[in-house]
Order: C-alpha cells, then structure tokens, then sequence
C-alpha cells in the first residue's frame, strides 16, 4: 500500500515537471536544419542572449542574464558547465534553467538548489569570499538547446560586469545587452570586436543603453595569440560615481578614481614608535637618498612576506600599515602601503601606482574604471629622479619590475587624484642570459664542465625566485633535474653571486659527466648547446588572422669552448647560422680559436613582443630553426 | 539484576598527562635556543622547513564524546618553508559535529638584536572556509613568520562521536623530526589500530593502566535501544582497565615526488584507529566496524547505491532497441559497453554515490564513476545478461586495508558480467576504450562484488590485452644523402588507444611529428594511413617521411631510431626508498630495415646490445646486421614486472642508462664517389 503512494506521488510530480515554462519563446529555440547550417563550423550557438544590468542608484544595481545555447557536440558540452559568482557585494537571487529537445521542448528543469556550491579563490589566495555556483546543465543526445536565467543583486558598486555575447568556438544568433541607468551620475561604456553603437533612450525611468548583435561567426584560438578580451566582442560599462561599504567614489575620470584609492589609504599609514624606531636606526648615518630606499626596501623584502587575503572592501582597502609592522605579511596593498609609510617617514616621497600584472593586459586609458589587479610604488627622489618598487617580492632589486608590469600604462595615485602614466621597460639586452662553458672531452666521451651563467632583468627574477628560497643542497638538484643522464658529479658550485643586484645574478658550477658524447668505435657526437635548447615546433598556418603575443623581449648569449681529445680530428661541423627578421635575429657558429680550441658561440635576441599576422610565418620557421641548430653535434673522428 | 537491561552509559574519565618522553618540553611557547638558532636540517640538507615535533593524543569522555588535542612545532630554514604557515584545520559542521577549541599560534625568533621575538595569532586573523555540506576548513596563516622562525599551534578538537579518529601521518612533504601519537582507551572501547610505514617506529606500546570512572547509566526496560524507555537513573564509581597506546616515530623522511609512484597515501608513514566495537559493563558488545559481508549487504540496500539497480521504462526500452537483436549474451555486452561508454560522459568524479536515478542521469548523459557502470550494469540486467557491481578504489585512491571493512576506501564501481558462461570486468566511463581494456587507474589490486549478501567475494582487476608495439621501419638514404622512409605499426592494449587518439586529433600531422617521432627537427610527413579496424582489434598504421637534407658533405650520421625511444633516464635519484610502479607492463619493439644508395657506403654501424634487469623483470636489445648496402635492426624494449623493489633500483637505474646512452647513438655513412 506505502508504495503504491509513493509511485503516485513520483508520477504527478514527473507531470508537473513537463509543465514547466520555457524561458524563451519555443519557436526561438529549437533546432531545426536551418539553425545547424547557420552554426557550421562552430561547436555551440548562442540562440539568444539577453542581458540586463539595471543600475538602481550609486551602490544598487540588478544584473539579470537569459541566454539559450545549443550544443552540437560532445566536444562543446562544457560550455553547459555555468558557473555563477557571488560573494559578500553580489547575491545570487535566483537561478532557473532548462534543457531542451531540439523541438524547444522541455526536457528537464533546473533552480539553484540543482547547483553546485564552491569557494572560489586561486591557488595565490590564501583567502578570499569569492564563492561560486556551478550548474551542469546537460544532456545525452545532440544537438540540444539550454536556457538559463539568473539575476544577481549588488549591493555595493565597485565595476559592473562586461558582457561578452559569446565564448571561443561559439557563433551568434542574436544577442542584446541593454542597460538601464537610474544612477544620478550617469555611466560610461567602451566596446570593442562589435560592429554596431549601442541606440541610447532617454526616459524619466532613466537611460537605456541597449546594443544589439545578430549573426556573428565563430571566433577560433591560435597558437601564441592574443587572449579572449582581445578576440571577443565584449561591452564595459562602468559607473560614474559609486558606492561600496559605505565610501563613495567617482570615476567618471582617472583623477577622481584615483582620489578614491588614495582616500582609502589615507589613516592606514600611522607607524608605532617601535616601527620608527626600526626605520631610525636603519638609516643611522645614511644620507644618500637613493641609498636610503635601497636599505628600506630590503627591510621590507626582509620583514614582510605576500599573503593574499581578499574579504570585502579589503579587496581594495589595504591593512594598515601598523599591522603589517606587527604580523610582517600582508597583501600587494598592504606591502606597497607598508612601504610607503616607512618612507614617508623617511622623509622620501611616493606613490602607489595601480597597474594590471596580467603580461597580456593592458589598462585602456580612455575609459576611466576598475581595471587593476595589482599595486606598485613609485619613489620620487627630492633630485626628481625616479625609483620603481615591487613590494611583493622578496628577491628583486630596487628599482627593477617584473614581466607583468614593465612597459605597461598605469594609475598613479597620489592626494591630488590619479594620473595615467608608463612603466618603464626592459630593453632585450636587459632580459639577458649569458652563459660561457668551458668543455674538456676525454677520448671515451666523457667531459669535465665549467660553466658560468648570468641572468638579468626577467631572467634574474625567474632566476632568483627559483633559487633564493631554496636550500644549496636543494639548487644542486634543481640543476641536476636538467640533466639527461643520471651519471655525473658536480664541483665547485658557487651560489654568492645569485645577489638581488641591477647587474644581474650568476651562478657557475662544474660538472664531470659520462656521457656528455654520443660514442662509435672512432667517433664522439658531441652536442654543441647541450645546457640551453629551444624546442618550439609550432603549427603551420597558412591563414593567421591574429597577431603574435609574447611576453618579453630578450636576449640570450651562450659561449662553448671545447678542448678536444688530443688523438681526435674533426669531422663534421654544424653549419654556421644567421637569420636577421623584424621580430628578432638568431647567430650560431663553430671556429677554432689559436689555442687549438672549439669555440661553438650563439646568440638568440627578440626585439618585439607583438607580431603581425603575416609574421606568424617567419616565427614559426625562425624558431624550427632555432630548435634544430641548438640539437645540432659536432663529430670528431680518431686520427688514423 | 543490570545483566538483562539495556545501559547507556556515561565515563568519567581521570586523564593522565603525557610524561615528558627524552627529555624534551613540549610545553607551548617555550622554545629552545638551538631550535631558533637552527640553520639546516643535517639529516636533510634539501629541507626548506622541519617539523621539530607533532604530538597528538586522544580520549573518550563521559558523554561518548571524543577529545583530540594536536600540538605542532615547526622550524622554517628557507623562504621556500614559509608555506608551512598556511595551516588549514579540517572539520566537520555536522553529522557527527566537531568543534575546534583553544586555537593558539604563535611565531619566535631572533631579531636582529639578538632578542626573542614573538608574535601571537591575532584574535581575528582566522577565517572559516565551507568546502561542502559537511565539511568546513579552519584557517589562519603564521603572523611575524619568517625564515629562521619557529612557528608552533595547538588546538583541540571535540566531535560528538567517538567512531571518526582523524587519521595521523607521521610524514609529510618536509622532514619531521618527532612525531607522536597516544590514546587512552578505556576497556569498553575497542579500537582497530591500523599502521602502514617504509620508515620504522621509534615507539610502538600498548600498557593496560587502572583507573577510576563515574559511570552513570540509565536502566531501560526494553532491550531494543530505539524503543527504550528510560527507568532508573544511577551513578556507579567504577574501576576499570584502559589500554594506553603510544606511537612515535622519530627522524622521518620527507615523502617527495619521485616518478613512477602510485598514490601519496600508500607510502606515507600512518596509523589510524577505527572504533571496531562498544562494550559496556554486563551488557552485550555493540559492533561499530561491520565486517566485510555486512558491508556487501549494507552497500546493496542503500538508497544511493544497490537500490538504485532497478528497472526503468527508459533505460529498459533503450536496453532492447540496443541489444535485442544480438544473438548471444557477449554479443549483447558488447553493444550495450559501446552505447553506454559513447553516450555517457564521465564529469571525472569519482565516487560511490548515485544521487540521481538512473533514468535522469541517462538522459543528462552525464555521471560520476560510479553511476555511469551503474547504467550499464542496469542497461545489461535488462537485456538479460548477469551483471553485478564491484566497488574498489582507484590507483590515486589508494590500496584498500583489508582489516577496515569501512565504505570510505572505496570510491569507484566497475561491472561484473557474466556473459555466455565468462566473467568480463568493464568500465564504462569514458568513450574509445575497447570493452577489453580498463582504465589504468582501476589497475590496482582487487574490488568487492556486491552480489550474494553475507558473502565478501574479492575479484583480482586486472587487463586481459597485452601492451605492445611492433614498428617496422624502413629507412632510405638517398644519392645526396637524404633520409626518407616508412613506418608501419600495429599496437595493442594502452599503446593502441594512445596510437588511436594521436590519428584522431585535430591536426593528425603535428600530433604525429610531436608524439611518434623522436627526431623533429627537419621532419615533413608526406602521407599517413589508419586501417579502420574494431577498438578492440590491435591498432595498425602506416606514415611516410621525409626528413630535410642540409648534409652538404662527405660524412652524414643517421640515428636510425626515429620512434619509440629513451633518450634520457628518467632515475636521476642514487637511491630509492620506495618501490618504482609501473601502472602496467609492456613492451616495444622496432624493426629496422636502412636501405643505402650506392652512392654511400657504411663506415660504421651500430653494435649489437643487450642489458636486462635482475629477476627477468625487463630487458634490451639492439640486433643489427650488415649486409651489403642494407643494415637490419632489431630493437626490443620490455618491463615484464609492474613493481621492481627498491634492492634492484641501482640495476634498474644503471638499465635506463644504458639504454638511454645506446638510443642516441649513430650510424656513420661515407660518400664512396
């Protein structure tokens, strides 16, 4: 009897969900033979997205998506995969989704108890209440359609969400992005990889922004290409006065977003007595001011480490400076903040400079917003003079950047408001690895190693922040990780020059290795680059339509000299190369010196990190061959 | 008078502190000068932080209530060991609930002054992080935290239920210097330790001790605890019998990652406790731990896993468009494997829950491991096949303990079927897998039948189809010197999904320059081939090459093996302290035929070779022949054994050496006119 009603009840309920309503009307999204012509060559097609962001006041604003997505295959089925963030400012407030048959048809119904719950911060964050909501919205036979609709409250407006129509692979049916803006001040867009400006109503309900899309073809990825922003169309929007946790902000302009970031800081500078006390008697007897911030930053590097813990308007308000005095870690905030305490009361100007690290962003200077994820400092020296800090590494020199924030435009903070300015950046010889090896071969292939490297600028942070954490015993065997044999001895390994100094940090060792030689009964094969190969085979394509992006520009320089076995002649010699592009040139060759020595020397230099498409080519061969002149052996034969 | 009655009791228990083993002072903030003076860890001169001591203990109070206190004492030697400060806490928020008490944290060092400097946790630098329902993490990281500094915290940690011990390891990823555990049981409790080490115990006793409780009961009338109603309240002092396990280990290793290991768990030094069973005075033993049998029968009455078996209109009407019209049971099985692997994507979880019936995740099309061999098996059951499922926990999981009958170990399901009178071991989850060959992962002892109740049936897993690839190569030196050729291959087992998947990328090309050949530099692949063959047939194909001739002399040396090649050894490590695991065993050949214009004549050729390991468990050779303008090379590479123990690891090293060194070697050809 119990089971009877419960097979019941499972029946009505199975009813009641094939009633559920469509988000969309159901002519819109089934998929018909005309639909997957239209989609050929794409994965997934998005049937119809609508997007509305509206902007209730200066700290209120109401995001709701609608969006019906049909998956062609397998392959694509990840983009059903949603994932919806939310922490403390943004409140998910309802999720409800379907899966359809490719009549438009119901098949199955989702809300937000169907998802599945996550924190969600990197591996760098040690903590954050970014949380997210994943929904899978998927099914077994293709082609099929999903729709979904949320809607998402802030409750504290820092930036407001882009709008991307689409992902990689994914082609448009159409689309709209409308905004409706009731904020007393007025917003602000920028849109790129879209043909059409947004229609803008004025009506006492507000400003209504609305763009619309129809058909757009498939965007596809390419081998060293530029990232999805740069690819996708895309529309920012952003505010022009906000409110967040109870500060209120401006933004219509980098000067008044700047003085909002300055004003958070403003009170979190104060040093104890013991902090002043430290930064006296650091700078007993210093006069020289660059001196001076030379002493002060190592302090730092000393005393702080870099713990990312992002909570509220802590993403943007730094700790104090007292607290990282007193528990010696903090964020790029509060390191940077910390830092300029310290020279403040040092005597010495300077400014935090907000910037966004990520190598493949760059900040758009005509559109005033939250674009940043990272701070730096810039010192002013009373001469005028200028001085570069990264507060979060422990390792780099003074007035030296990494790779994420050289020659990048950025915001200058200071009382008077933001300015945009550049970073400076690191010409290819100052991204130099040199190496010079001496080689001793003995007649059985065996060879006693000397080796020097010295690495600058990029190659000196990698370089450093591989090493300096590290015990010797440890780097003995980061070396020998790069060995291929496991039949070697190393000696004489000399770590004291792996200093955090702008000349850069050398390291040299010796190393007795077996089998360095390849042997025959009468011959050695003996490679001529064995400590420093390329190996970049990247795809031909004959079509490339974007450019080439590349993170630095560099230069590496590498030196042999080869004493060669006494009864031993040489046989064959690598040819000598020499290619010169735009993008960069590459020299290898072999001579024998007046000591009867082999000196094999090359040089590889990049002038340029962004390529044009017709380049692709020439870099795609340049580097073949490159990988094949670094494989290349020399051969030296018994003397009959 | 008690015999017949029920008694739910409550033990006050009269704890006796730790003596002071050697000497050492585990009291909180009292540091020795010589650990803050530190510089390096002598046993391990790698170690970037050591665990100086981690001393845990337990007990079960008056109210069932388990009591784990943990104190941890770090020393940082490098940046690097900064990390150890990141503490995170597990517990859980329900179910049973554990609470974390009397968090203290606090970092010493030396400043530049000369002076002990302190720092203590901040009262509000800890943050709760909720990881699942039940599971919530407590975190904080070391304030004042800097290399040279000691770094300890304790808390402690009261759960509502006496069964979940936290599992303790005695190693972790940086050299623990002391690491103890104790327990003081009393009689009524009876634990399972269970201990798994490489790395010997410096302290491993067990000593009854007396003492004293005030043990409280309730007299019930019924002996059926749920419908018991309470009768009597009483309080009895009682002496009793504890046992007082203690566990130490003292210098142990840091377990780092070395190649071919299986998962971190199986080697790291342990020992856990599971509660087996509850006694109280003059009542009846109340099993906690269940035995295997009970297990089978618990598993195939769950609601999320056996009931979950049964018949639907769906998946039945699917299961006969599919597999009506086949003849036999075999022929049955097989199409139902295929359309299940095709249809059902794996959402790469694995796990032992089926949360969903069956019908709704078939039409998701979309499951954990578990539930998508739950649909076979169901789709199979319902065309009239025998199909049973076998739960077992995959390579990264971990062994299984045969002495804990404990559901958690396993966290995978693979099917049984008995199809015309054969047993076949399948696993659906994923597409292009032949229904002959499992996963590497599930590779990893025996799984549990979950069939007939009160009977454990353990079934070895293992793969019928061997690993093996036989290429012929034929290679052409041409007038001027230039090396062209063809590869034919046929290959079975892991080596034909491998070989499948590279001729079904995107780009088969590149897939075949980056993963077949050695030698890319120069390489153009004039034309490839696929023999459509069943996945469960050997895999066959053919490529023709070309390599660039820039040659321009007199001399030209050709490495003839342009596939299937070591060229360095991956053993860099002079000793070993774990066994090296091969997932499986396989072996590999190539068969050379080079073919030489009369243009150019040998001047050297390769030499034969051969190297083996001890105890038959693998073996090279390099055949080769001359003859006229024709060298012939016979190649074999083959690890017959899946575990070499760590006494035969220097032959093994040496092995990979010689190997490595013989496959770079090269053929010398001289221009004759």
């Amino acid at each position: 009897m119990k089971k009877f009603i419960l097979i019941l009840a499972s029946v009505a309920l199975l009813s009641c969900s094939s009633t559920k309503q469509n988000i969309f009307e159901k002519e819109d999204v089934k998929t018909d033979l005309g639909v997957s012509i239209l989609a050929l060559g794409s994965g997934s097609m998005v049937r119809n997205h609508e997007t509305t962001l509206t902007i209730n006041s200066n700290s209120s604003a109401t995001y709701n998506v609608k969006e019906a997505v049909t998956i062609f295959s397998k392959e694509d089925k990840d983009l059903a995969q949603i994932p919806i963030w939310y922490d403390n400012f943004r409140k998910i407030d309802y999720i409800k989704a379907n899966v359809l048959n490719a009549n438009g048809e119901v098949v199955r119904s989702y809300t937000d108890k169907d998802a599945e719950d996550y924190s969600a911060f990197d591996g760098f964050t040690f903590f954050s209440d970014n949380r997210v909501k994943v929904l899978d919205l998927y099914h077994n036979s293709f082609p099929y359609t999903f729709e979904i609709e949320y809607q998402i409250n802030f409750n504290g407006i820092l930036g407001l969400p882009s709008w991307y129509p689409k992902s990689l692979n994914q082609s448009v049916e159409k689309a709209s992005f409308t905004v409706i803006d009731k904020s007393p001040n007025g917003i602000r867009y920028y849109q790129t990889n879209l043909e059409d400006e947004p229609t803008i109503v004025n009506s006492p309900n507000g400003t209504v922004y609305n763009w619309q899309t129809g058909y757009i073809s498939p965007s596809k990825s390419e081998p060293l290409g530029p990232p999805l922003h740069e690819i996708l169309p895309r529309v920012l929007v952003a505010p022009n006065n906000f409110e967040i946790e109870n500060t209120q902000g401006n933004a219509a302009s980098w000067e008044e977003f700047g003085k909002w970031y300055y004003d958070l800081g403003v009170g979190t500078r104060t040093l104890s007595d013991e902090a002043k006390a430290e930064v006296d008697n650091l700078l007993l007897d210093v006069t020289d001011e660059r001196q001076k911030v030379k002493i002060l930053y190592s302090y730092l590097q000393d005393k702080a480490r870099y713990v990312s813990i992002q909570l509220g308007i802590g993403g943007w308000k730094p700790f104090s400076a007292d607290y990282v005095f007193k528990n010696e870690y903090g964020d790029c905030k509060a390191l940077t903040n910390f830092m300029q305490a310290i020279l403040e009361y040092a005597g010495i100007k300077s400014h935090a400079v907000l910037i966004n690290s990520d190598s493949y962003y760059d900040m758009l200077t005509e559109f005033p917003s939250n674009q940043f994820n990272h701070v730096i400092l810039q010192v002013t020296l009373s001469n005028g003079e200028e001085m570069w800090l990264e507060c979060t590494s422990k390792y780099m020199p003074a007035n030296h950047l990494g790779k994420g924030t050289q020659g990048k435009n950025a915001l200058l903070i200071s009382a008077d408001g933001g300015k945009v300015i550049q970073t400076p950046e690191n010409t290819p010889e100052q991204n130099g690895r040199i190496t010079i090896t001496s080689i001793s071969l003995s007649d059985d292939g065996k060879a006693q190693l000397r080796t020097e490297i010295k690495n600058t600028g990029i190659f000196q942070d990698n370089l450093l922040h591989s090493l300096k954490p590290i015990t010797e015993k440890k780097r003995l065997e980061w070396l020998e990780d790069d060995l291929r044999s496991s039949e070697f001895k190393m000696s004489n390994v000399d770590f004291s020059g792996l200093t955090t100094t702008e000349e850069g940090a050398k390291y040299s060792y010796e190393l007795k290795m077996d089998n360095f030689a390849t042997r025959s009964s009468s011959r050695l094969f003996i490679p001529v680059n064995a400590l420093n190969q390329w190996e970049l085979n990247l795809p031909e394509s004959k079509e490339r339509k974007y450019e080439v992006w590349l993170s630095y520009k560099f230069l590496e320089k590498d030196r042999y000299e080869f004493e060669l076995p006494t009864d031993f002649e040489i046989e064959a010699l690598p040819s000598k190369v020499e290619i010169e592009n735009d993008f960069g040139s590459f020299y290898a060759s072999t001579e024998l010196d007046d000591s009867g020595k082999l000196v094999y020397s090359r040089e590889l230099k990049i002038t340029k990190d962004r390529l044009e498409p017709e380049e692709y080519e020439d870099f795609r061969t340049f580097f073949k061959q490159v990988s094949k002149a670094d494989s290349e052996r020399f051969v030296i034969v018994k003397k009959s | 008078m008690l015999a017949m009655k029920n008694i739910f009791c409550f033990i006050g228990l009269l704890l006796i502190t730790n003596p002071l083993l050697f000497g050492q002072s585990w009291d909180f903030g009292d540091i020795p000068k010589e650990q803050l003076t530190m510089e390096i860890y002598e046993k391990d001169s790698t170690a970037s932080a050591v665990v100086l001591f981690d001393v845990g203990e337990f007990y079960v109070d008056e109210k069932l209530e388990l009591h784990y206190k943990r104190h941890t004492r770090f020393k940082i030697l490098t940046d690097d060991g900064l990390d150890v400060g990141d503490i995170a806490i597990l517990f859980r928020e329900d179910n049973p609930e554990q609470r974390i008490s009397k968090l203290k944290a606090e970092t010493s060092y030396i400043d530049s002054n000369g002076k002990v400097k302190k720092t203590k946790l901040g009262r509000k630098d800890k943050f709760e992080n909720k990881l699942t329902d039940n599971w919530t993490e407590l975190k904080f990281t070391a304030p004042g935290l800097r290399k040279g500094a000691v770094f300890e915290y304790s808390y402690e940690m009261k759960s509502e239920s006496p069964v979940d011990v936290p599992d303790w390891y005695f190693q972790r990823d940086i050299p623990v210097i002391w690491s103890e555990l104790s327990a003081r049981i009393p009689e009524w409790f009876t634990y399972l330790p269970y201990r798994r080490s490489y790395h010997p115990f410096f302290v491993d006793s067990q000593e009854k001790y007396t003492a004293v409780a005030n043990l409280q009961y309730t007299v019930v009338d019924n002996s059926d605890f749920y419908l018991a109603r309470q009768k009597e309240y009483k309080t009895q002092r009682l002496d009793y019998v504890g046992t007082h396990y203690n566990f130490a280990m003292k210098d142990v290793p840091a377990l780092t990652h070395e190649p071919y290991m299986k998962a971190r768990v199986d080697y790291l030094a342990q020992i856990r406790f599971q509660l087996a069973s509850v006694q109280f005075p003059q009542q009846l033993p109340r099993p906690i731990l269940k035995t295997w049998p009970a297990l089978v029968e618990l598993l195939d009455e769950s609601n999320s896993y056996g009931k979950r078996l049964r018949s639907s209109s769906t998946l039945k009407k699917r299961s006969e468009e599919i597999a009506g019209n086949k003849e036999t049971e075999l022929e049955k099985m097989i199409a139902i494997y295929d359309h299940v692997s095709q249809t059902m994507d794996w959402d790469n979880r694995y796990s032992t829950y089926v949360d969903e019936s069956l019908d709704k995740l078939y039409k998701e099309g979309t499951g954990n491991s578990t539930e998508i061999n739950f649909i076979l098996i169901q789709m199979l059951r319902d065309a009239g096949v025998e199909a049973y499922p076998i739960v077992m926990s995959t390579r990264e999981h971990g062994e299984i303990i045969s002495i804990y009958p404990i559901l958690d170990q396993f966290n995978h399901t693979l099917a049984l079927v008995k199809a015309d009178g054969i047993n076949y071991l399948l696993d659906a989850k994923n597409e292009n897998r032949p229904y002959t060959m499992l996963p590497t992962s599930a590779l990893n002892g025996s799984g549990l039948i979950i069939q007939s109740k009160n009977i454990d049936n353990w079934v070895n897993i293992v793969n019928a189809t061997p690993n093996s690839s036989v290429n012929i190569l034929s290679l052409n030196v041409g007038e001027q010197g230039e090396l062209t050729g063809s590869l034919n291959t046929k290959s079975s087992g892991y080596f034909a999904l491998e070989d499948r998947a590279i001729f079904e990328a995107k780009d088969p090309e590149e897939a075949i320059k980056n993963s077949i050949f050695v030698d890319q530099n120069g390489l153009s692949i004039d034309s490839l081939y696929a023999k459509e063959v069943d996945r469960t047939e050997p895999y066959q194909y053919g490529v023709d090459f070309s390599y660039e001739n820039d040659a321009n002399s007199d001399v030209v040396y050709i490495n003839p093996l342009k596939v299937e090649t070591i060229s360095s050894n991956p053993f860099k490590k002079k000793e070993r302290t774990y066994p090296v695991d091969y997932e499986y065993t396989f072996s590999k050949s190539v068969l050379i035929s080079m073919f030489i214009n009369q243009n150019w004549m040998v001047e050297e050729a390769l030499e034969s070779k051969a190297y083996k390991l001890p105890n038959d468990s693998g073996m090279f050779y390099r055949l080769v022949q001359v003859q006229g303008s024709t060298i012939s090379i016979r190649y074999t590479f083959s690890i017959t054994k899946p575990r070499i123990s760590p006494s035969e690891y220097e032959a093994l090293r040496q092995f990979y050496e010689d190997v490595a060194n013989s496959n770079t070697e090269r053929i010398v050809l001289k221009k004759t006119i």
